[in-house]
């Protein structure tokens, strides 16, 4: 009996869903980012009393809830946005390239990790952000 | 990412484009082989893709022959998946020793389209960087369109 799924060039559904979220673009937390979020956690709970957890263990909960909705929120926004933005000229040639990424890479400093260098190429290679034309 | 994995994600690409070309016959899927020739060798290039037709969608980017550049390079993926890849930035950089760094004629990419009529591609090539920063000014790029390659 021949096997009717022998000329069958179709991937199933699950499978092409499956692959592609297996290839997803992770997220990226550049070193820019996670020292805002630790600024703005010690910068929380700077004030808080040691009692907390015994007056107000439901307002503790609710405002630590709020937090990460607020970090949530701004994750690529202005409050998270690295002051010292290294995203930039980094080469002086008077453009944004990927030469930029690699002098930055080149320039081994201590605050740079592969995150942001990938976080800088994937700006530079950006449609929707207006890469080269 | 591994060269194996780019691999498999091309022939996913493949694979998924195959369906889709069975339903519409003015469709096509070509594999386009993006070189930079170059008297120096590169750390760093970047190329821009397009087609004066708008004929072209991205379906997908492999890396090239150097072992310098392993992994794949950089585009915008999450563009190529939402089917709005009608131009492309393909860049990528090497931290590798000079030594190691490719020169002459390097295939740095294969970008895999889907052609809907005839296109009238637009290659310019952005940058190309020796590993001490410096442009490459006599740095070309070019492009040959193929349907098989040995690996």
């Amino acid at each position: 009996m021949p096997d009717e799924s022998a000329n069958n060039e179709e991937l199933p559904a699950a499978l092409v869903d499956a692959l592609k979220a297996g290839d997803r673009t992770p997220p990226t937390i550049t070193a820019g980012i996670d020292r805002a979020v630790t600024a703005m956690a010690r910068s929380h709970f700077r004030d808080r009393q040691p009692s907390w957890r015994r007056r107000g263990s439901w307002a503790a909960l609710a405002a630590s809830v709020g937090l990460i909705a607020v970090v949530a929120s701004q994750v690529g926004g202005p409050l998270l946005r690295d002051r010292a933005d290294p995203y930039g000229d980094v080469d002086g040639s008077g453009r944004i390239d990927i030469a930029d990424v690699f002098a930055l890479a080149r320039s081994e400093q201590a605050t740079v990790t592969q995150a942001d260098l990938d976080a800088f190429a994937m700006r530079v290679v950006s449609i929707k952000a207006g890469a080269t034309r | 990412m591994t060269k194996a994995w780019a691999r498999n994600l091309a022939l996913l690409g493949i694979c998924l484009v195959a369906g889709a070309v069975g339903g519409d016959s003015a469709s096509r899927f070509v594999p386009l082989d993006i070189y930079l020739d170059s008297p120096n060798p590169v750390a760093a290039w970047q190329f821009e893709l397009k087609d004066r037709n708008a004929a072209m969608k991205v379906v997908g980017v492999e890396n090239g022959d150097s072992d310098a550049f392993q992994r794949a390079p950089y585009y915008d993926r999450e563009a190529v998946e939402r089917d709005q890849a009608d131009r492309i930035v393909v860049a990528d950089y090497s931290l590798a020793d000079e030594s190691e760094l490719p020169s002459g004629r390097v295939r740095v990419a294969t970008v895999h389209l889907m052609l809907d009529g005839a296109a009238d591609f637009e290659l310019k090539l952005v940058t190309a960087n020796t590993a001490d920063g410096r442009r490459i000014v006599d740095a070309t790029v070019s492009l040959q369109e193929t349907q098989t390659r040995e690996r």
